[in-house]
C-alpha cells in the first residue's frame, strides 16, 4: 500500500512536470528554480521521480525547528562550495575540530533569542546547532562588507556571538574577560591567527572574536590561536606573560611558564577549575577564569578578598599575618601602587600585587634604582622616611652583593639571581638571605610580633635563629669561620669579654658595626682600616693587651707590589728574577685603604693579610694544637703555617728562600743557637732565626741584639759574624774592604747598582747617604749569585769563593761585582795584568787561583788583605817605596814577572814632584805617593806615578786583548803616550829631546845616568 | 464523420481520460532504471607522507616514470610517491618563498615530467622538474591586467602552452611556455563560453576539458578556446553533475569527471556519452569528496579524496 501510495504520488509529480516543464536540463536553461537547487538539492524533482535512480539517495534530513527540510546547512553542502575550487574555506576544514560546535545541543549557559516566540538562530529538529543556526542565504544582503555573508544577523564587532553568548560579556565584576574594552595595541601575529578588533574612538577594542574564530580556529574553545600554557593571552597581556621567573621578576609580574617546583599549586585551585600547563606549568589560567569565573572573583577562579588567593598556593608566606612586617598593625593606612590599604587589598597587597608591580617580587611600593634589587625592596620600608625608618641597617652593615659562592661550597643559605630568584650556595647575597620576610620566628611560624615590639637574634624574621653560643646562623655561610670556636679569639676563652652575643656577636655586629667588617668594638684610630680592628683589641686598654706587636713590627699598609709582586684576580706573580726556585705564590688577602678586600695593584698588606684571625692553625685542627697556650710559627693565627721553610714569610719574600739552602740556615748548622728572643734555631722556622715579624730587637725585625756603635746593616751581620757569635769561624780581618764610605768618591761615573745603605739600615743611594755595608757586596739569602736553587752552599765545610759567597754578583772571572762601583778598573781584564792571560796557575797569598778569586782577587783580598794598603793579596817585593812593593810582588826576580822589571824603577829622588792637578784634565794625571803608599799632592815619582796598572793603554777605554803583548810607549799601562803627555807633563817642551835622547839607543848607553843605572 | 465520430468520443471519455491514464500509468510503471556501473579495482590509497597525513588533498597528475604527485592543500605541500606509492619526497611548505606554498589547489605535468602547481593563494605557477626542484614560476597575470586566482593547471601536449583555470574572473587563461600572458577566454555566465567558477581542466589530443563547477556540464575547448562540445548536465542522476570538480581522460579517449558532493566519479566514452559510474566490489563506489583525478599509461585512476584526506588508487577495467 505504501508502494502504491509512493507511485501515486510519483505518477502525479511526473504530470505536474509535463506541465511546468522538466527542471533538469542543459546550462542554458537556467533558471530560479534551478538557482535555489543549487544548495536546496533535494529540492530537485528529480527524487521524486520513480522511474530514474539518483546517484545519491533523497534524504532532507536536517529538519528544522520550523518543519522546514535543510540539508542546505549541513557542514557537506557548504564545503561543497567552500572546498577551494569556488570559495576557499579550507583553513576552516583543516581544524574542523576546533569549529563551532555544530551538532549538540546548547547548553544553558546559551540563550538564544527569540522573536515572536520563535527563535532567531534555529536549532535542528533534534534540538541542535547545525551550520543554519548561523548561516542563512536568505534574508542578508549579498553586498554589504560589514559583516561575512550568508549569517542570520549581521555580526559586527561580534554582535552575533553576543546574541547567543550575551553572558560572557558582563565584564570582570560578573566574571568574564572584558570585551569592547581599549587595548594599546594589536599583536601582529594575533592578527595573522584571524583575531578581530573592534573599533572605539579610534582605538582596537577586544570582541569576541580577538580571542575566539568560529571557523578556522586553532586551539579548543574556538580559540584564534593555540592556547598552550595561555599563549594565546599572553598575545595581549605581553606585559604579564613572561617566558620565566627571570623575566616574570623583570616585568613585575607573576611568573608563568614555570613549573610549580616550589610552590604547589593547591589542589583548591584546581578544583576551583584553574589549569596548569601542558607539564604542569603556573599558566594564566591557574588563577583566571576568562568565562564564568565566579561571582566577585573578577575573572580569577577563585575570590581574593584578603590575599585568599594567593594564601591558597603560598600558604607558606600567610603567618607573615600579625608580625610586624603585617602593615595593617603598623600603618593600616598606608597605600600600595594600586592605591590599596591593607584592608582592601589583603595583607599580600601591602608589598605584592599580581601584575604591574615595581620591579621584582611584583613589588608593590615605590623602589629606588639601587644596585642590589633583592636588597631594595626591604629598604622601600626600611630607609629615611619610609614606615620602617628607625629599623635600617646601618653604615657599617653585612655586606649584599657580594657572590655567596665565594665562600665556597656547601652553603645552605641562598644567593639571589639579577632577577630575585633564590640560588642555594650561589647568587650574590641579599637581604632575604637571612631573613624570610614572611616569618617572625625561624622556630615557631605562629609567633606574632608587634611593630615596635621586641626582638632578638632568636627571631626577627631570621631564617635561622642565632642565639646560640656557636652562632649557628652565621655559620650557615661561615661555617669556616667557626673553627674561631676555643681559640683565644672566642670571647668565651677573653678575660673581660662580654658575653652573650655568640661567638661572632662579639667582634661583629651585623647591622650596626662601628668600623669596617662591622666591627663590634671601637676600632683603634690613626692605623689603616684592617690593623684598626685588630688594635681595638691588641692595644694597651683592650682585651688583647698582653699581644702588642712591639715597635719593631711586620710593617702594614704598604703595597704588596713593592716586593715586586703582581696582583692579577687574586692571583700574585712575580718576575723569574725574583723567583729563584721558581715558588707558586698563593694569594694571601689584600686590603685597599678602606679595609676591602682588594686585588687591585695598589693592594696593600694588613694584619689580616697573614692571619686569620678566626682559625689558630692553618694546618693543624685545635686538638693537636692547643689553642690556648703559646703560640709558634707554625699556629698563631697564621693563614700558612711557618713550618722549618719559612712558608708563610717566602710567600712574600719569595726572593730570600734560597736562604733555606744556604749556612745562613743556622737551624741546620746550630740547632742550638738561640735568637734573642730565646727560640732556638733548631726549632725555629728559618726566617725566624734572624727575624720576627712582631716585637723585634731593631730594624729589619731583626731577631737578636745590635751593636748600636756600628751602622744597623753591619751590626746584623756582626750580631753572628763575631767572635762570640754562632759564625765565629767567618769574621772579617783586620785588612778588609772598607764599609761606610761613599762610592762617590771612585772614579768613574754612575751609581753602582748595588745596594747603599744608610746609618739606620735603610737602602738609600749616595745622594742620599747610602754607603757601602756589608750587603752591599752580599746578599745573605742566596749563597750562589748564579743559582738560587744551589745547595753548593749548604754544607758548613764548604769553603766559598769570588764566585758565590752570598755575593750579590760574582766576582770572578771578571771581577763583575768590584766593578760594580770600582767602574775604572774594569779594563784589566784581558790585559797582561789579568793573570788568566798571562799566568793562569799563578796563586796569591792565600794560595789562591785566579778561578777562584777571579781577576781582581789575586791582587786583591777584600776582607784577609796581608795588608791595608790596596788590601794586596800577594807577597810584596823589595822596593824603594810602598807602591814599588807591591809592583815588585811580581815584577821581580823570581816572581811571575821577572821579565818585566823596569831597568830603573823610580823617577830619581833628587826631583821635587808636585802634582799638577790643572792638567789633569788633559789625561795627565800622574799621582805622587806618600811614605805610606797612599796618594798624596806631595811625594814620590813611584811606579803607579806614571803607569796605570788596570788599563793597558792610555788611548783606547777597552778591556784587553786576551793575549800577552809587549807593550810600547802608547801602552804598557802608561797613564798618557809617552813621548808627548806623559813626560811633558813634568818637563814641558824639554820633553820631547830628553825622551829622544833616553829612549835613542846610541844616545842613552852615553848618558851618566844610563851608566849608573846599568 | 470521422471528426464528429472522434470528438463525441472524445467528449464522451475525456472525463474518464486522467483517471484512465492514471490508471494504465500505475499498470504500466516498471522498476526504476538501474545506476549504470563500471567496475573497478581499488588497489591502494596514498595517506602519508612524512608521518604527516594529508590534508585536504585537491589534485593529482602523473608524471614521469610514473610517478605520482599530490597537492596536499591542508599542508601546503606537493608529495610524491613511486607508482607503487612509496613516498619519494616532498615539496614546499606553507609561505611565500620560492617553492613553498599557499593553499595550492590544481597540479598536472608536461611531457618533459615537469611538474605545474597553481599555487592558488600565492597567485601563481610554480613549475619543479620531475624530482621537485624548482624550476621556475610566474604570477598569473592578465593580459590585460590584473592578477588572477589560479584554480588548476593544464599543458598542451602538442604546444606546450600553459591554461589555467582562473576564479575570479571565471576565465581560462592561456600563458607561453615562459609564463608569459598570451590571453584567455570565459567570463561568468551559463552560455557556452561562459564559466560559473571553472575548476579543474585537462588536456587531451588538442582538446581542453574544462569542469564548470556551478553550471555543472565539463565544457570541450580546442585549445584556441572554441567551444567544441560539452559532457554531462544539471542534475542527480547518471550522467549529470551537481558539484563536478575533477576532470581526467584516459588514453582512448575516455573522460572521469567527479562530483564533490555526489561522492562519485563517472564515465562518458570518446563519444562523450555516459557510461557508468566507478563502482566497487559490485556497487557504486563512494568516494568522500572527490576532486581533481589522473589516468596512467597503466589504466590507473587515480582520485583526490579531499573530505578522504586521502589519494584513492583504482585499476580501471
Amino acid at each position: 500500500m505504501k508502494l502504491l501510495n509512493v507511485r501515486f504520488s510519483g505518477l502525479l509529480i511526473t504530470l505536474m512536470l509535463l506541465f511546468v516543464g522538466d527542471a533538469v536540463g542543459s546550462v542554458r536553461d537556467i533558471s530560479a528554480k534551478r538557482e535555489c537547487a543549487i544548495c536546496h538539492i533535494m529540492w530537485l524533482n528529480t527524487f521524486q521521480q520513480e522511474d530514474v535512480t539518483p546517484l545519491i539517495p533523497y534524504d532532507p534530513k536536517p529538519v528544522v525547528d520550523t518543519g522546514k527540510q535543510d540539508i542546505v546547512s549541513t557542514e557537506r553542502v557548504c564545503f561543497s562550495c567552500h572546498d577551494g575550487f569556488i570559495m576557499d574555506s579550507r583553513f576552516a576544514w583543516v581544524r574542523k575540530k576546533y569549529f563551532h560546535p555544530v551538532g549538540v545541543v546548547p547548553t544553558e549557559k546559551v540563550n538564544i533569542p527569540t522573536r515572536e516566540g520563535r527563535r532567531i538562530f534555529p536549532l535542528n529538529n533534534e534540538g541542535k546547532i547545525y551550520c543554519g543556526t548561523c548561516h542563512s542565504a536568505h534574508g542578508v544582503s549579498w553586498r554589504q562588507k560589514e559583516s561575512p555573508v550568508f549569517l542570520r544577523a549581521k555580526n559586527i564587532e561580534s554582535s552575533l556571538c553576543l546574541a547567543c553568548h550575551l553572558e560572557r560579556s558582563t565584564g570582570p565584576k560578573e566574571g568574564n574577560h572584558p570585551v569592547y574594552q581599549k587595548i594599546e595595541k594589536i599583536e601582529r601575529e594575533l592578527v595573522d591567527f584571524g583575531a578581530k578588533f573592534g573599533v572605539k574612538d579610534g582605538r582596537a577594542t577586544v570582541i569576541c572574536q580577538s580571542c575566539h574564530r568560529v571557523h578556522g580556529a586553532r586551539d579548543n574553545k574556538a580559540l584564534v590561536a593555540p592556547n598552550e600554557n595561555s599563549a594565546l593571552c599572553g598575545h595581549c597581556h605581553e606585559d604579564r606573560y613572561a617566558k620565566d621567573r627571570a623575566e616574570a621578576a623583570m616585568m613585575g609580574t607573576h611568573p608563568v611558564n614555570v613549573k610549580s617546583d616550589r610552590v604547589k599549586i593547591a589542589d583548591e585551585i584546581v578544583e576551583s577549575g584553574g589549569k596548569v600547563g601542558t607539564n604542569g606549568e603556573i599558566i594564566c589560567q591557574t588563577c583566571h577564569a576568562p568565562h564564568y569565573a565566579k561571582y566577585d572573583a573578577t575573572i580569577l577562579v577563585k575570590r581574593n578578598s584578603k590575599s585568599s588567593l594567593c594564601k591558597t598556593c603560598h600558604s607558606d608566606k600567610k603567618m607573615v599575618e600579625d608580625t610586624k612586617h603585617d602593615l595593617s598593625l603598623a600603618k593600616g593606612e598606608l597605600k600600595n601602587i594600586r592605591e590599596q590599604t591593607v584592608e582592601e587589598g589583603g595583607s599580600c597587597s601591602a608589598c605584592h600585587v599580581p601584575h604591574g608591580g615595581n620591579g621584582l617580587k611584583m613589588w608593590a611600593r615605590p623602589l629606588k634604582n639601587g644596585d642590589d634589587k633583592v636588597a631594595e625592596l626591604c629598604f622601600s620600608c626600611h630607609s629615611d622616611g619610609k614606615v620602617a625608618a628607625k629599623n635600617q641597617v646601618g653604615k657599617e652593615t653585612h655586606p649584599i652583593g657580594k657572590k655567596l659562592s665565594n665562600l665556597g661550597n656547601d652553603i645552605e643559605l641562598s644567593g639571589y639571581s639579577e632577577s630575585g630568584e633564590p640560588l642555594k650556595g650561589e647568587g650574590r647575597v641579599s637581604c632575604p638571605s637571612c631573613h624570610n620576610p614572611h616569618q617572625w620566628d625561624p622556630n615557631d611560624p605562629s609567633k606574632k610580633s608587634k611593630p615596635g615590639g621586641p626582638g632578638d637574634s632568636s627571631n626577627r624574621f631570621l631564617r635561622v635563629a642565632n642565639n646560640k653560643a656557636d652562632s649557628p646562623l652565621c655559620q650557615k655561610c661561615h661555617a669556616d669561620k667557626g673553627a674561631v670556636i676555643g681559640t683565644k679569639h672566642d670571647a668565651a676563652n677573653m678575660e673581660g669579654a662580654e658575653s652573650g652575643k655568640g661567638i661572632c656577636g662579639a667582634c661583629h655586629s651585623v647591622h650596626k658595626g662601628k668600623g669596617p667588617r662591622m666591627w663590634a668594638q671601637t676600632p683603634k684610630e690613626g692605623v689603616d682600616p684592617v690593623s684598626s680592628l685588630c688594635k681595638s683589641c691588641h692595644d694597651k686598654k683592650g682585651l688583647g693587651k698582653e699581644k702588642l706587636v712591639g715597635r719593631e713590627s711586620h710593617p702594614v699598609d704598604v703595597a704588596i707590589k713593592k716586593l715586586g709582586i703582581e696582583v692579577s684576580s687574586a692571583k700574585w706573580s712575580v718576575s723569574a728574577d725574583k723567583n729563584p726556585v721558581n715558588k707558586v705564590m698563593k694569594a694571601l688577602p689584600l686590603f685597599d685603604d678602606e679595609g676591602k678586600r682588594s686585588t687591585a695593584e695598589s693592594a696593600k698588606v694588613a694584619c689580616a693579610t697573614c692571619h686569620d684571625p678566626h682559625r689558630w692553625s692553618a694546618e693543624q685542627s685545635t686538638e693537636e694544637s692547643d689553642p690556648l697556650a703559646e703560640g709558634d710559627g707554625k699556629n698563631s693565627f697564621l693563614r700558612i703555617a711557618n713550618r722549618s721553610d719559612g712558608e708563610l714569610c717566602a710567600n712574600c719574600h719569595i726572593d730570600k728562600l734560597p736562604v733555606v739552602k744556604s749556612k745562613h740556615n743556622i737551624g741546620k748548622f746550630a740547632p742550638e743557637n738561640e735568637n734573642d728572643l730565646g727560640q732556638p734555631a733548631g726549632k725555629n722556622y728559618v726566617c725566624g732565626n734572624c727575624h720576627v715579624p712582631h716585637n723585634a730587637k731593631g730594624k729589619r725585625l731583626w731577631a737578636r741584639t745590635l751593636d748600636k756603635r756600628l751602622g744597623v746593616t753591619e751590626a746584623m751581620c756582626r750580631s753572628c759574624h763575631k767572635k762570640t757569635g754562632v759564625a765565629k769561624d767567618k769574621l772579617v780581618g783586620d785588612h778588609s774592604h772598607p764599609l761606610d764610605v761613599d762610592v762617590r768618591k771612585l772614579a768613574g761615573k754612575g751609581e753602582p747598582t748595588l745596594p747603599l745603605y744608610n746609618k739606620k739600615g735603610e737602602q738609600k743611594p749616595a745622594k742620599k747617604r747610602g754607603r757601602v755595608s756589608c750587603p752591599s757586596c752580599h746578599n745573605p739569602h742566596q749563597w750562589d749569585p748564579k743559582d738560587g736553587a744551589s745547595m753548593a752552599g749548604a754544607e758548613m765545610d764548604v769553603e766559598g769563593d769570588a764566585n758565590n759567597s752570598f755575593l750579590r754578583k760574582p766576582a770572578s772571572p771578571n771581577g763583575e761585582l768590584c766593578v760594580d762601583c770600582h767602574k775604572v778598573k774594569r779594563w784589566i781584564e784581558g790585559t797582561d795584568h789579568d793573570l788568566a792571560v798571562t799566568v793562569p796557575d799563578a796563586v796569591d797569598s792565600n794560595n789562591r787561583k785566579i778561578s777562584s778569586t777571579g781577576v781582581c782577587g789575586q791582587c786583591h783580598s777584600v776582607h784577609n788583605a796581608k795588608g791595608t794598603l790596596r788590601l794586596w793579596a800577594r807577597k810584596v817585593g823589595k822596593g824603594q817605596d810602598p807602591q814599588e812593593e807591591l809592583c815588585r810582588s811580581c815584577h821581580s826576580t823570581g816572581r811571575i814577572a821577572e821579565n818585566k822589571q823596569p831597568v830603573k824603577s823610580v823617577h830619581p829622588k833628587k826631583v821635587k814632584a808636585v802634582v799638577v792637578r790643572r792638567r789633569s784634565h788633559k789625561g795627565a794625571y800622574t799621582p805622587l805617593f806618600d811614605e805610606k803608599g797612599d796618594v798624596a799632592d806631595r811625594g814620590v815619582i813611584t811606579c803607579p806615578t806614571c803607569h796605570n796598572p788596570h788599563k793597558w793603554s792610555a788611548l783606547r777605554e777597552a778591556k784587553g786583548s786576551g793575549r800577552n803583548l809587549e807593550g810600547s810607549a802608547r801602552s804598557s799601562f802608561l797613564r798618557n803616550r809617552s813621548e808627548k803627555s806623559l813626560c811633558s807633563t813634568c818637563h814641558g817642551l824639554d820633553a820631547l829631546f830628553r825622551y829622544k835622547y833616553y829612549h835613542g839607543k846610541s844616545s842613552r848607553s852615553k848618558h851618566d845616568l844610563y851608566r849608573t843605572l846599568k | 464523420m470521422l471528426g464528429r465520430l472522434t470528438r463525441a468520443a472524445l467528449l464522451k471519455w475525456l472525463p474518464y481520460s486522467f483517471p484512465l491514464f492514471m490508471l494504465v500509468s500505475s499498470l504500466l510503471a516498471a522498476d526504476p532504471a538501474p545506476i549504470p556501473l563500471g567496475h573497478a579495482k581499488h588497489l591502494f590509497d596514498l595517506e602519508i607522507a612524512d608521518e604527516l597525513h594529508m590534508a585536504l588533498p585537491t589534485d593529482v597528475a602523473i608524471g614521469k616514470d610514473g610517478r605520482i604527485y599530490i597537492v596536499d592543500g591542508g599542508n601546503h605541500r606537493v608529495i610524491a610517491y613511486d607508482r607503487d606509492g612509496k613516498h619519494l619526497f616532498t615539496i614546499g611548505k606553507r609561505g611565500r618563498a620560492k617553492g613553498d606554498f599557499l593553499w595550492p589547489l590544481g597540479i598536472t605535468t608536461d611531457k618533459q615530467g615537469r611538474v605545474y602547481v597553481a599555487d592558488k593563494s600565492n597567485k601563481r605557477i610554480q613549475i619543479f622538474d620531475a624530482d621537485g626542484v624548482f624550476v621556475s614560476s610566474f604570477i598569473v597575470r592578465f593580459r590585460k591586467g590584473g592578477v588572477g586566482t589560479p584554480i588548476d593547471v593544464a599543458v598542451s601536449e602538442k604546444t606546450g602552452l600553459i591554461f589555467v583555470t582562473e576564479r575570479e574572473r571565471h576565465h581560462v587563461m592561456v600563458f607561453d611556455t615562459d609564463g608569459s600572458p598570451l590571453g584567455g577566454w570565459g567570463k561568468e555566465g551559463v552560455n557556452l563560453e561562459e564559466f560559473r567558477y571553472p575548476a579543474t581542466l585537462a588536456t587531451y589530443n588538442g582538446w581542453l576539458y574544462v569542469v564548470d563547477s556551478l553550471n555543472t556540464v565539463v565544457k570541450i575547448f580546442n585549445e584556441r578556446g572554441k567551444f567544441e562540445f560539452q559532457i554531462g548536465e544539471w542534475g542527480v542522476l547518471p550522467g549529470q553533475f551537481y558539484r563536478p570538480k575533477g576532470i581526467a581522460v584516459d588514453a582512448k579517449g575516455w573522460a572521469y569527471v567527479s562530483d564533490g558532493y555526489m561522492d562519485v566519479v563517472e564515465v562518458f566514452d570518446d563519444e562523450h556519452k555516459f557510461r557508468y559510474v566507478i563502482a566497487t566490489n559490485g556497487k557504486k563506489h563512494k568516494f568522500h569528496s572527490p576532486t581533481g583525478m589522473a589516468v596512467d599509461e597503466q589504466n590507473r585512476l587515480y582520485v583526490a579524496e579531499q573530505l578522504g584526506n586521502k589519494v584513492s588508487v583504482f585499476e580501471l577495467q
